[in-house]
């Protein structure tokens, strides 16, 4: 132990290396070389003071095969190896973010290391997919790695540049992670850990040309042409753990040298001319920080600490709760059929270890195709309800109630008590709610399948005494229920201001 | 209505012990739904096994104003088939339903012409014992 350093640099040192809990035998290698290294030539204090301390106990951890190959990737062993690699994200002291990653690639009888920060994004280009060198992947691999360690779902994308498609006319608002996980790929002889996660994002269409790219934001919220909405789009994007390497000829992060000797240097692609930003084609990503100047600024995106919308004993009910998890969406989802030739949008509310969200958006149709909802669900996510919007011309038509087709969906999925179908109509919202599985299922086979027939007909005979769309399509499905205590289907309206406020039709 | 249940399930059950004849429910669970998707109604209707109710039901495909579907049902009710339409061409999609029953607005010879988007068939059970669709 180099005994001239201060008490401090011991210190932070020892709280470098702190953990919670035993790292297993590969982590403790990692830390036993971050060690020599320092010992060699101390950096670790600088580094935390800049960077942060490790999570040692919320690293990510794979196994890769490499097979020795002509690519462009550093590789002096001519036999294959089994490698891991882990990836340590480190959090400054006081934050609630991950500041960034080292990267570790543990060989047989090397350890390679890098470190990355969640800012360097802006060195990766930014295409508009999600391919391995875009800024996109390389920002969501850390959204992940600080879902990992903070258990945060909820992020807000600051950059409007981040997950867009188009960033002309649409930006991405907010993104939920629903599920992640880590598998293992193979791709060119070799295996990468790979991070998928599902999320739901919410984008706002901008109405205005080129909006979004002039003002790094949406005009969808406050729009002057009539035409902005928000949207959401469900899926899952995997990662691969393609870091960029420094190049052994140049050293690493201007100071350092690569790989398995000296300090850890600082990973990120060079955007000059000369340096491809593709880490499988990049021949030297580490250069003179001279010509290319590690980026600065934020990491693109915030955590969204989400308040528990405030309860309200009175007006508690299944309906509401499930309403509420869902009221803006409802609400934007409504505003942007009205501008889509009335399409009736779907999706999903799932609950998972207690968190419930939203998610399988599905658009509607402007002709006579019949209204989709997806129900593919995840391990352990359980089906609370399916939500849709009747976004009628409200100058030709009226907000109707449910049809009878959304009592059939209903009863697809209708097997629990407590199961909901929510429906947004702009001035109110409706809900089924399933109070009693057995006279539900009475009250279904005493229709005989005939519930088109038998529901058109009551209708029929209620236009004369209540002209009004919306009332008669209510005053349908009030008497074409009953009490639910006797079909077992409660029937609930909410009306605005507050669409979270149900109050029973069918007592 | 209890009594009627049993009855129909006993009856089908001892016309699969018997054998002789395909049963209705079998002819309906091997239907191949695939090969009239985006096919004109009329021609499933061609197709379907014999004895449905010719009492054809319209009804919406979405919101009551956004037509629209149709039902055929087998005697009793046994089983019934919802018909989705797509991309429709000879109906007008949007109606006002306060101005009148299903039947009217989107008018069966109309509707018999266009494409279908999706098919499931149902038991009195309200299962769904055969289904596909375009999507
Ligand atoms: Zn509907």
């Amino acid at each position: 132990m180099d005994t001239g350093f201060s008490e401090n640099t011991k210190d932070i040192t020892a709280k470098f290396f702190q953990t919670t809990s035993a790292p297993n035998a590969t982590v403790q290698r990692v830390m036993e070389e971050i060690k020599k290294r320092n010992e060699e030539k101390e950096f670790i204090t600088q580094f935390a003071k800049e960077n942060g301390y490790p999570v040692w106990n919320k690293v990510i951890i794979g196994t890769s095969i490499q097979q020795n190959n002509e690519t462009s990737f550093i590789n002096n062993n001519s036999n294959a190896e089994i490698d891991t690699t882990i990836l340590i994200p480190f959090v400054l002291v006081g934050e609630n973010t991950v500041e960034g990653f080292i990267k570790a690639e543990v060989k047989q009888r090397t350890i390679d290391l890098s470190y990355s920060l969640a800012k360097d994004y802006k060195a990766y280009e930014f295409k508009q997919d999600n391919s391995r060198a875009s800024s996109t992947s390389f920002a969501y691999l850390n959204i992940l790695l600080n879902k990992v360690v903070f258990g945060v779902n909820d992020y807000t994308i600051t950059d409007p540049r981040l997950f867009s498609t188009d960033t002309g006319h649409v930006n991405s608002n907010n993104i939920h992670i629903n599920d992640m996980n880590i598998t293992f790929s193979t791709e060119n002889t070799y295996r990468y850990i790979t991070l998928c996660g599902s999320t739901t994002t919410q984008y706002g269409f901008c109405g205005t040309p080129d909006f979004c790219r002039r003002n790094r934001g949406c005009d969808a919220g406050n729009c002057p042409t009539g035409q902005c909405y928000f949207y959401y789009t469900t899926s899952t994007t995997c990662i691969s753990t393609l870091i960029p390497l420094p190049d052994p000829m140049q050293g690493g992060g201007g100071t350092g040298g690569y790989g398995n000797t000296g300090e850890i240097p600082h990973a990120y692609p060079c955007t000059t001319p000369d340096n491809p930003t593709d880490p499988y084609t990049a021949q030297s990503n580490v250069v003179d920080p001279g010509n290319c100047p590690p980026p600065s600024g934020g990491p693109g995106w915030v955590p969204v600490l989400i308040e528990e919308p405030p309860f309200d004993p009175p007006t508690d009910s299944i309906p509401s709760n499930i309403s509420r998890a869902c009221d803006k969406e409802l609400d934007s989802l409504y505003q942007w059929g009205m501008n889509n030739q009335f399409r009736e949008q779907s999706f999903i509310v799932v609950k998972k270890n207690g968190s419930i969200y939203l998610k399988n958006f599905m658009p509607g149709f402007p002709g006579g195709d019949k209204t989709r909802v997806n129900y593919t669900l995840a391990a352990g996510e359980e089906l609370l309800a399916y939500a849709h919007i009747h976004a009628e011309d409200t100058v030709n038509f009226y907000r109707s109630s449910f049809s009878p087709d959304d009592l059939i969906e209903f009863n697809k999925n209708a097997y629990n008590v407590g199961y909901t179908a929510i429906l947004e109509v702009g001035n109110a919202r409706y809900a089924f709610v399933l109070e009693d599985v057995q006279m539900k299922s009475n009250f279904n086979i005493s229709k005989m399948g005939q519930h088109k027939k038998l529901f058109n007909a009551k209708f029929n005979t209620l236009t004369l005494q209540y002209p009004n769309g919306q009332t008669c399509s209510e005053q349908t499905w009030i008497q074409y229920l009953g009490s639910a205590s006797v079909s077992g289907i409660g029937f609930y309206k909410a009306t605005s201001p507050n669409k979270n406020n149900y109050i029973k039709l069918n007592p | 209505m209890m009594n009627k249940i049993l009855f129909s399930l006993l009856f089908i059950f001892l016309m699969n012990k018997a054998g002789a004849q395909v049963s209705l429910d079998a002819q309906l669970r091997n239907f191949p739904i695939a090969n009239y998707l985006n096919k004109p109604i009329d021609t499933l209707i061609a197709h379907l096994p014999n004895g449905f109710d010719t009492a054809f039901i319209v009804s919406s495909a979405g919101s009551l104003n956004r037509g629209a579907s149709l039902q055929i049902n087998y005697p009793n009710n046994e089983f019934w088939i919802d018909i989705y339409i797509t991309n429709a061409h000879f109906i007008t999609v949007w109606k006002d339903r306060t101005t009148g029953p299903p039947e009217v607005l989107w008018p069966l010879s109309l509707l018999r012409k266009e494409k279908i988007g999706s098919i499931a068939i149902y038991n009195m059970l309200c299962e769904i014992i055969n289904e596909g669709d375009i999507y």
